[in-house]
């Protein structure tokens, strides 16, 4: 069977195409699978891709010899798309040049299955993809994420679809609700853990770790304010934050203003975030929401404990409370805090967490997840 | 299926202990391998072959990667220790050295060694830019402990001047106050910081906490004596600085 990923940009560290990259590598031992990526940035992926997965781009953006690549392709770049609805949540990344070379790409597609993996290319392969291709829309944020325009949108095409998929059971039962009775399947199938040897913590260090892009939704903010309390109560305990974005002068600043630069620092994204969290005793996710939580499930293989904000929907669906990790009321940095001392005092929950953590990462590994992506291959193309 | 070491370290004495939960396979050696030169050296496992241990403190700078040997067959060694503890290298910078080894995990899984020549250098830990002062603590590094009177130094980066703190020692550990005010009667300027303790200048910087690049990831809050800004900051390689400014050239 051929398998053809579609991302916007295969270029970049997020989750989604953490996420497409390791689900393409391992059904590739098995099926010819291809990532068409809409832009292209840099000459290599900045994650790592299997060598058995083919990489194709439509829009190249690096400077250099290449570029300009043409007037008329310097001018639609210019231009908006009119293919992509405008509330889609990456519009600014889309173009009339984008759209040239997005239709063209669909109607020439030869390929068994699509897999899009983000609203505006789901939309796209609901109305332009050959209806001879099994389609099916990924959704790795939240149907509650978008806004009314693009939801008609969604409401209108995707029961044209093969299949919808959503990364968790709260996310699948909100489609459930919008798409109409007897439209295509909507089945929910987490992100996988690739097969590789994960560096366990040894709890010895007194580093609370945070990972993800410094983007509002991530609630750094919270967790800054959590623990202006912890290093209060615990003043050699030391907050990590690895990622890059928009806020992070905002945060630095934050760090400043509450005498926090002995305690927090914001780093770099890293190429290693496993080999960081096993430095590290606890993992923090402070987000506002999480369509998933891959850092959860990365940081379970390395026997962290993790503290998450009982936000819609992700860390509910992957941490059990108490078990392998807990759960606070959302948007509550008072309660973080209080919930980040309380393991921080526990040396021994810590340890009992950090093992049930590692057995709960087992259920997520790839090759479990793709046997779900098989069955649903499988129904979709006996 | 390759054993994977659960237990890949350097003790405060230069020996590296390697561990495995179960025994490896009868004739399985333990192998340094310099990556520059190729040199390689060789260590049978203990009795039980589930542990090797071996001196490492005279192995030569650079990168050691540590491999399994069995007949003409090699293979990186896998580990999923971290290799990295604080209080472990703590305990390892508070001894005299010229030399440090550490123990590094690349994504992969493979461990090695990163062998580096070493200077004493004044490990920071606590910086508090407050009251009129720049307060330090920490700790003396490759050195150990050095009695006798100490002072902090901030050297002008260009010219000669020089501002004087006071400083405590006890054992490895080190307190260091400067003043703000000293600031202000001197050009703007970059100033380095030194803990003189007795026939040492250690420069100040912060290295054993593995967050190498704290340059713009760390901001200390900037103190202002008459017209003068005085802030700390840390260098590209991770020593602390003081950075002076008129306050109507802040931008």
């Amino acid at each position: 069977m051929k398998i053809t990923f579609m991302l916007l940009d295969a270029f970049t560290i997020d989750g989604t195409v953490r996420g497409t990259f390791t689900l393409a590598g391992e059904l590739a031992r098995r099926h010819e699978v291809e990532i068409v990526s809409v832009l292209r940035e840099a000459d290599a992926p900045a994650l790592p891709l299997s060598p058995r997965v083919r990489l194709r781009s439509l829009v190249d953006l690096r400077t250099g010899p290449r570029w300009p690549f043409g007037d008329r392709a310097a001018r639609l770049m210019k231009e908006p798309s009119r293919l992509v609805h405008p509330q889609e949540r990456c519009y600014e990344y889309f173009s009339a040049l984008t759209d040239e070379r997005l239709l063209r790409a669909l109607r020439r597609l030869r390929t068994d299955v699509l897999i899009t993996t983000r609203a505006g290319l789901n939309l796209a392969a609901a109305q332009h993809a050959p209806r001879r291709t099994i389609r099916i829309a990924q959704e790795h944020l939240q149907l509650r994420v978008h806004e009314s325009g693009i939801l008609a949108e969604i409401e209108r095409w995707y029961p044209t679809l093969d299949a919808v998929t959503t990364l968790t059971v709260a996310d699948r039962a909100e489609y459930m609700r919008l798409l109409p009775d007897g439209s295509c399947p909507v089945l929910t199938i987490g992100n996988g853990l690739p097969d590789r040897l994960y560096p366990h913590s040894r709890q010895e260090n007194r580093i609370v770790m945070a990972a993800g892009r410094l983007v509002w939704t991530k609630g750094y903010d919270l967790l800054i304010d959590a623990f202006a309390e912890v290093a209060g109560k615990h003043p050699d305990w030391r907050l990590r934050i690895y990622g890059q974005g928009p806020r992070r002068d905002a945060l630095l600043a934050r760090v400043t203003r509450l005498g926090l630069y002995n305690n927090v620092l914001i780093m770099d994204s890293t190429d290693d975030v496993e080999g960081e969290m096993a430095k590290a005793s606890i993992l923090a996710v402070p987000s506002r929401g999480e369509g998933f939580g891959m850092t959860i499930i990365e940081a379970f293989a390395c026997g962290l404990p993790v503290v998450a904000f009982d936000c819609p929907h992700g860390p509910r669906e992957i941490i059990t409370d108490g078990h392998d990790g807990l759960l606070v009321p959302p948007e509550n940095p008072a309660a973080l805090a209080e919930t980040l001392i309380r393991l921080i005092d526990d040396e021994e929950l810590r340890h009992r967490m950090a093992t049930n953590a590692r057995t709960t990462a087992k259920n997520h590994r790839i090759p479990e997840i793709a046997d779900h992506w098989e069955n649903l291959l499988t129904t979709l193309h006996p | 299926m390759n054993a994977v070491a659960n237990h890949v370290r350097v003790s405060a004495d230069d020996g590296l202990l390697v561990r495995w939960p179960a025994p490896l396979p009868d004739g399985e050696r333990l192998v340094l391998r310099h990556t520059a030169s190729g040199h390689g050296r060789a260590v049978n496992l203990a009795a039980d072959r589930t542990s090797c241990a071996l001196h490492v403190g005279d192995l030569g700078p650079g990168t050691w990667a540590l491999h399994l040997e069995a007949g003409s067959l090699t293979r990186p060694l896998l580990t999923d220790d971290p290799g990295f503890s604080h209080d472990g290298l703590r305990a390892y910078a508070a001894l005299p050295r010229r030399r440090s080894v550490r123990v590094t995990r690349s994504s992969d899984g493979h461990a090695a060694l990163d062998v580096q020549e070493v200077e004493p250098h004044a490990e920071v830990e606590l910086v508090h830019p407050r009251d009129g002062e720049i307060r330090i603590g920490g700790m003396l590094a490759y050195t150990g402990p050095r009695p006798g009177g100490a002072r902090l130094l901030a050297v002008a980066r260009k010219g000669s001047a020089t501002v004087t703190g006071t400083a405590r020692v006890h054992g490895t550990e080190f307190h260091a106050r400067l003043s703000a005010r000293g600031f202000a009667t001197e050009r703007p300027g970059l100033w380095d910081l030194w803990l003189a303790v007795a026939d040492l200048r250690a420069r100040l910087a912060t290295l054993l906490d593995d967050a190498p690049g704290k340059r713009g990831k760390v901001s200390f809050p900037r103190q202002t004596v008459r017209d003068m800004s005085v802030r700390p900051y840390y260098t590209a390689r991770d020593e602390l600085a003081v950075a002076c400014h008129r306050t109507e050239e802040q931008p």
